[in-house]
């Protein structure tokens, strides 16, 4: 923290009439390594450091970064962005008040990552690289990736902001890949949370990784699914897909400034009584399980504190999620929504832990949704996804996939997607479980705009009247 | 008070500290790249100037590789990031694999000029442009601009080993993403054209306009329909290797040396055999003079060449670089990279690795219009959801487009929502019509490509969607405002 540094920037805006200025002071500490059929392929380790500063006057924004020490060239960047933008501007720009606040957060890792020698790491890596073989070898390729992120960043606003915030991040993927003959089959296992090295102690690495390689083998040796339209129940990485990918994304505010499927649908019923779609930044742990959520913080990046943002309460369309100036476009509050990648990325709208649920006393048990749609697909473990926010169109991957016969769970199918329509499946919802997945195994990456951000985390299980699925 | 180092000096202090403290290779690389980005949403400007500097360092020690990155240029975080990046060398233990650093390359290099006039433009003049590109498309009936973000980048490197290689180099890119939506139909529809280049008179804002205009008309008054039947599916070259994922880009990805040395691809042991119909020649060219990804030398040294992967359908080569090229017992073809011209990824942070420059599909003997007029029922898709979600190891897909309906060798309207699927291996055996006419991508040439049977699936809106949408356009015809925009 460089408060001094700081001031001579604020003094800077100041007689430039600058209405509100802020900084991003980044710090931040990586390391990262990947092996391949049990071994190191690629490791780095590095530090990414420098300085944002976004000016508004006159209702416009700029924004410029560069090396903390070029602070004079970075803030005469912003300003000539601001005049730049001037020229363009057809809209005014105006941040929803919020209260000045001063903090210092630094969550805590029981085993700091930065403190584990590479060897450590290393080790972890190779061996559970090694767990990912079966003895018939039908496993043909394994690939384990294990990156650790400590986020360290001050923020500081001309009204007084200002928070230090350390977050730290630790992910790990196990990726085996089944062969027979040309036909192959990648499987997918996640751990993550926001934390440290101590995530091995809490997950049972071992045993993910056998499930995985169980899976993976099963996905090869099974049947396609025959595509077509069938009514589904997905599990709760899907929940969590569905949620972020499909709703959650055409809930952004900053998205729907331009246009998208639920401008002017506020205070509108888009789904059964029952369902409430949520965005949780302060959901740190969920019941039964030990790691904190990927889309856990305090603070956004404009100094908003998180909060549990009802999306869809009750099947009704309640609120955007907002950063300051489009919670004042769309006369909402902000939601705390406000993200940045780095220190060189424009602040945008993001999400945090989004996913559905089901009102109070309204939800339903795993075997109720089976028995509800009797005859259809069981969907399990997204596998990443994407969405036209615009058209309101969604492609997600599923790795897993059961018949469901009867009201019971039935043949394992091939991996395959899933595709459909936001509006259409969010009135077709049939039931929600609320019982939360594990929370360490449901970590995402959002890719917006050309930046990432860390989100989760896994719902219940989910009915769906009708979805349309690949093959 | 902190003493901040210039990338040279970085450069200089951290090959001779990394050689001090027991590396036996090591390998520098600077990069200042400064950029403009300049985005409009609707009527809201968002302009981002900045100037990205940092180091790397790619040591060696035991035979392996150890890799580090720091963009705070003081003599104490460049020694312990060395440190750090030697210690991994050092953990990794002996890899067979690992022969060399890159050695001065004896092959031939070709000259990629820098465009100085790069170096004039200003983010005043890209806002001029922009305003000229929502006023032409915003002028057009029915027709509403919806973003545009302009881009303009000059990167400086410096690439230094201790084995001979010292390498300066300067690039840039300058281009646009443009999209209108309109309203027209029951169902609002948008589309977006990208275009770029290396110099200043490979981009032209007026003609991004013009082309997003051309485009948004195509794919106007756009249908959901039911269908489930294997068709012909005419690829348009955005869909095929457009920079946005297009299909051929997870060919691409099979064909990258690390996975073909892993076995984690179909086209291990391939070369030599046909792996695609004859009409099939795809080329990764480095050398292109128009290209943002074109360059003298790869991210590590070793001279960019034109390398034909596939010719006639004949598997020739894989992407290469020098340690892949050791491993596979080949030599490298220049396609080490390092992301990050135009804010993809960011060069400084990224260890070198295989990457595809420019991707260009030869043409054909066909046409478009011939391939239209020879599908008696298909689609013609041009942009693709769900591409990254395919099994890269087997070519296995599962997208979702937009495209337009054929019928009786005649386009009949737009349609949201099609879904195909297959495995891509089988589908480069299965084009039956490559078109003579190419389009110029940023990161690709390719013609328009038929593939012969594909199972296509799309669903129709539900009724309630489809009224929700006709309330909508009710609105829009008597307010001039469509909710949705």
């Amino acid at each position: 923290m460089d408060e001094s540094l700081y001031q001579k920037i604020f003094e800077m805006a100041s007689k430039e009439n600058a209405t509100y200025t802020d900084i991003r002071d980044e710090d931040s500490l990586y390391t990262s390594i990947e092996v391949i059929d049990g071994k190191v392929q690629s490791s780095s380790v590095g530090s990414e450091a420098g300085i944002g500063i976004r000016l508004l006057i006159d209702g416009v924004l700029g924004f410029a970064f560069g090396s903390k020490e070029y602070y004079k060239e970075v803030f005469s960047m912003a300003l000539s962005a601001q005049k730049t933008s001037k020229k363009l501007s057809k809209d005014k720009v105006e941040f929803a008040p919020v209260k000045a606040i001063k903090d210092n957060v630094v969550i805590k890792q029981k085993k700091p990552a930065q403190d584990v020698s590479f060897e450590e790491k290393m080790k972890l890596v190779l061996d559970s690289d090694s767990l990912l073989r079966d003895e018939e070898n039908k496993i043909k390729s394994t690939r384990s990736i294990y990156v650790d992120v400590l986020r360290r960043q001050t923020l500081a606003t001309s009204e007084g902001t200002l928070i230090y915030e350390e977050r730290p991040y630790t992910n790990f993927y196990m990726v085996p890949t089944a062969r027979k003959g040309t036909d192959t089959n990648q499987g997918m296992g996640r751990a993550g949370h926001v934390g440290g090295f101590e995530l091995f102690d809490m997950v049972d690495i071992k045993k993910r990784a056998e499930e995985t390689v169980i899976r993976t083998i099963k996905g090869l040796e099974a049947k396609k699914i025959k595509p077509g339209k069938c009514p589904v129940v997905f599990d709760g990485s899907i929940n969590f897909l569905f949620a972020h990918e499909a709703a959650g994304h055409s809930a952004e505010a900053d998205f729907l400034r331009a246009a998208g499927v639920l401008r002017g649908k506020l205070n509108k019923k888009l789904s059964p009584n029952f369902v409430n779609l949520v965005d949780d930044g302060t959901l740190e742990y969920v019941p039964g399980y030990k790691s904190r959520t990927f889309g856990f913080m305090h603070y956004d990046d404009e100094g908003v504190p998180v909060e549990r943002t009802e999306i869809i309460k009750d099947g009704i369309l309640k609120t955007y999620l907002t950063d300051r100036s489009n919670a004042t476009y769309f006369n909402l509050k902000p939601t705390g929504n406000c993200r940045a990648e780095y220190f060189s990325s424009i602040p945008i709208v993001r999400m945090r832990n989004t996913f559905l649920e089901a009102s109070k006393g309204k939800d339903l048990s795993e075997e109720e949704l089976l028995e509800l749609v009797k005859n259809g697909a069981l969907l399990k473990r997204g596998g990443g996804g994407q969405v036209d926010p615009i058209r309101g169109t969604f492609n997600f991957g599923v790795s897993e996939v059961f018949e469901i016969k009867n009201g019971e769970i039935s043949d394992v199918r091939r991996a395959t997607t899933i595709t459909g329509n936001t509006l259409e499946t969010l009135g077709k919802l049939m039931g929600i479980s609320n019982k939360m997945s594990d929370p360490s195994a449901n970590t995402g990456f959002c890719g917006k705009n050309g930046q990432r951000a860390p989100t989760g985390t896994g719902g219940g299980w989910c009915a769906v009247k009708v979805m349309t699925i690949g093959g | 008070m902190t003493e901040y180092y210039s990338l040279d000096k970085a450069l200089d202090y951290g090959l001779k500290f990394a050689k001090k403290i027991g590396a036996e290779q090591v390998e520098g690389f600077s990069s200042n790249t400064r950029e403009i980005e300049l985005g409009v949403e609707k009527k809201l400007p968002s302009l981002t100037n900045g100037i990205s500097t940092g180091v790397s360092f790619r040591v060696t020690t035991k035979n392996n590789l150890g890799f580090g990155f720091t963009k705070t240029l003081t003599k104490e975080r460049i020694e312990s990031t060395i440190k750090a990046a030697l210690q991994n060398a050092k953990s990794k233990g002996k890899d067979p694999d690992f022969k060399t650093l890159p050695l001065p390359s004896k092959k031939p290099t070709i000259n990629i000029p820098f465009d100085k006039k790069l170096e004039s433009l200003t983010s005043d003049m890209l806002a001029d442009d922009t305003a000229d590109l929502i006023d032409t498309i915003n002028d057009v009936k029915n027709l509403h601009f919806l973003q545009s973000q302009m881009f303009l980048a000059v990167q400086e490197n410096r690439l230094v080993n201790s084995n001979g290689i010292d390498i300066t180099s300067k690039r840039g890119a300058f281009g646009g993403v443009a999209a209108a939506i309109t309203t027209k139909g029951l169902i609002p529809n948008y589309s977006f054209v990208v275009k770029g280049g290396n110099a200043k008179k490979m981009f032209k804002a007026e003609d991004l306009a013009q082309e997003a205009i051309v485009q948004i008309q195509r794919a106007a008054a756009p249908k959901t329909m039911n269908f489930e039947k294997e068709v012909p599916i005419i690829f348009e070259p955005m869909a095929t290797i457009g920079v946005l994922g297009g299909l051929f880009r997870l060919l691409i990805n099979q064909l990258q040396g690390n996975n073909v040395a892993s076995g984690a691809t179909p086209y291990s042991d391939q070369v030599g055999n046909q792996v695609a119909v004859e009409g099939l020649t795809l080329i990764d060219n480095g050398l292109n003079l128009n290209k943002i990804s074109s360059s003298s030398y790869d991210d590590e040294g070793i001279p960019r060449e034109e390398t034909v992967l596939i010719d006639k359908g004949i598997l020739k080569t894989y992407l290469l670089d020098t340690y892949y090229g050791n491993k596979l017992g080949l030599e490298s073809n220049g396609k080490s990279t390092r992301s990050g011209m135009m804010g993809f990824g960011d060069p400084i942070k990224s260890a070198p690795s295989i990457g595809s420059t420019n991707v260009e599909i030869l043409g054909g003997d066909s046409s478009k219009d011939e391939m239209i007029a020879e599908t008696r029922e298909g689609f013609m898709l041009r942009s693709l959801m769900g591409l990254h979600m395919s099994d890269q190891s087997s070519g296995r897909f599962s997208i979702t487009g937009f495209g337009w309906y054929i019928k009786n060798g005649e386009v009949k309207y737009p349609v949201q929502g099609i879904s195909i699927s297959g495995m891509l291996p089988e589908l480069i055996k299965n084009i039956d019509l490559i078109s003579k006419e190419r389009e110029s991508m940023l990161l690709a040439d390719a013609p328009y490509i038929r593939f012969a049977n594909v199972p296509a699936t799309a669903k129709k809106f539900d009724f309630k969607t489809r009224l929700l949408l006709s309330v909508a356009k009710a609105i829009s015809i008597v307010t001039g405002k469509h909710p949705a925009f």
